[in-house]
């Protein structure tokens, strides 16, 4: 899980221009300045395109902060192996 | 105001008009309608895209057919309104919105829409979480000036207040420009609470206006 929030963090700096931010379970747009629906769009690009996966539209909806990112992450990359 | 106006929820059958209503009401009194510019497609390519859309059927967006009211006359949708409480459904209105684009919108025309980012970011406000959000308020010009906007928004405060007993506030977004829309929400009881002006010199190649406005009203007031 380390890594992939690793990786996730080094997104969400590049995506939202906060080379500064570091990203935790209960951080949410509202914590973050310039994430909105398009800046949204390119960070879960970047994140599938990192790690190889795809969201299926419910289960984007339903992910309430970086916490359930990073879970869907981890699940849909071991459904993988 | 004609007598055989019936407001009903939207259906299934609607859909057509709904993309219709999404589109016009985006376009307001502009050139274009944002949708079409920022994602660099056609209105015609858009309009199938909403159908999609629409055909989700998911709470908590203008992109929800089950938000919709629509006015009819004599078997012919003439006007329609779309109301939800903000942040009530799974997610707040953006991100519901943001997968149906990413789900039915093509990759490179998402690319095209953050390549203008730098427009978009400044004429984005903030929704109000709690509060009833109004949207896609459209009118056929054939029928306007008869008030079945208003009555639509009635309705609606009048519906969700049902379900939801806590509510006080009414929101709504609408374009800088669009004069002839504020007065007639003034009238209803809205007031501005906040604008924004994007000074880039692109941005009406993507939206109608040079800024956004948010006006609110009390609930209360618009079910007197």
């Amino acid at each position: 899980m380390e890594e992939i929030k690793s990786k996730v963090q080094t997104i969400f700096q590049k995506v939202f221009e906060a080379p500064a931010l570091e990203i935790h379970e209960a951080l949410t747009a509202k914590d973050v300045e310039k994430w909105d629906s398009i800046t949204h769009l390119a960070m879960i690009a970047k994140v599938e395109e990192t790690f190889g996966i795809r969201f299926k539209l419910k289960e984007l909806i339903k992910m309430n902060n970086v916490g359930d990112l990073l879970t869907m992450v981890k699940l849909k990359t071991e459904e993988q192996k | 105001m004609s007598e055989n106006v019936l407001i009903r929820q939207a259906e299934k059958k609607d859909f057509y008009f709904l993309a219709d209503c999404i589109l016009s009401a985006d376009q307001s009194n502009g050139a274009h309608s944002s949708y079409t510019q920022i994602f660099d497609v056609s209105k015609e390519a858009f309009h199938a895209i909403l159908l999609q859309m629409l055909d989700e059927e998911l709470e908590g967006t203008e992109l929800s057919p089950v938000h919709f009211l629509i006015a009819e006359i004599n078997n012919i949708p003439v006007a329609a309104v779309s109301s939800w409480v903000e942040g009530a459904y799974d997610a707040p209105s953006w991100m519901i919105r943001s997968g149906l684009f990413r789900e039915y919108i093509p990759q490179k025309n998402i690319d095209a829409a953050s390549s203008i980012k730098v427009i978009t970011d400044e004429m984005v406000l903030q929704r109000t979480e709690g509060t009833l959000q109004i949207e896609a308020v459209y009118t056929h010009p054939d029928y306007r000036g008869k008030g079945y906007a208003s009555m639509l928004i009635y309705d609606q405060a009048k519906r969700k207040i049902a379900e939801f007993p806590e509510l006080k506030i009414v929101e709504l977004m609408l374009y800088l420009g669009n004069d002839a829309a504020a007065r007639a929400y003034e009238k209803l009881g809205f007031v501005e609470k906040q604008s924004k002006i994007c000074n880039h010199p692109d941005v009406l190649k993507y939206y109608p206006s040079l800024g956004m406005r948010l006006m609110q009203c009390d609930i209360q007031k618009l079910l007197i």
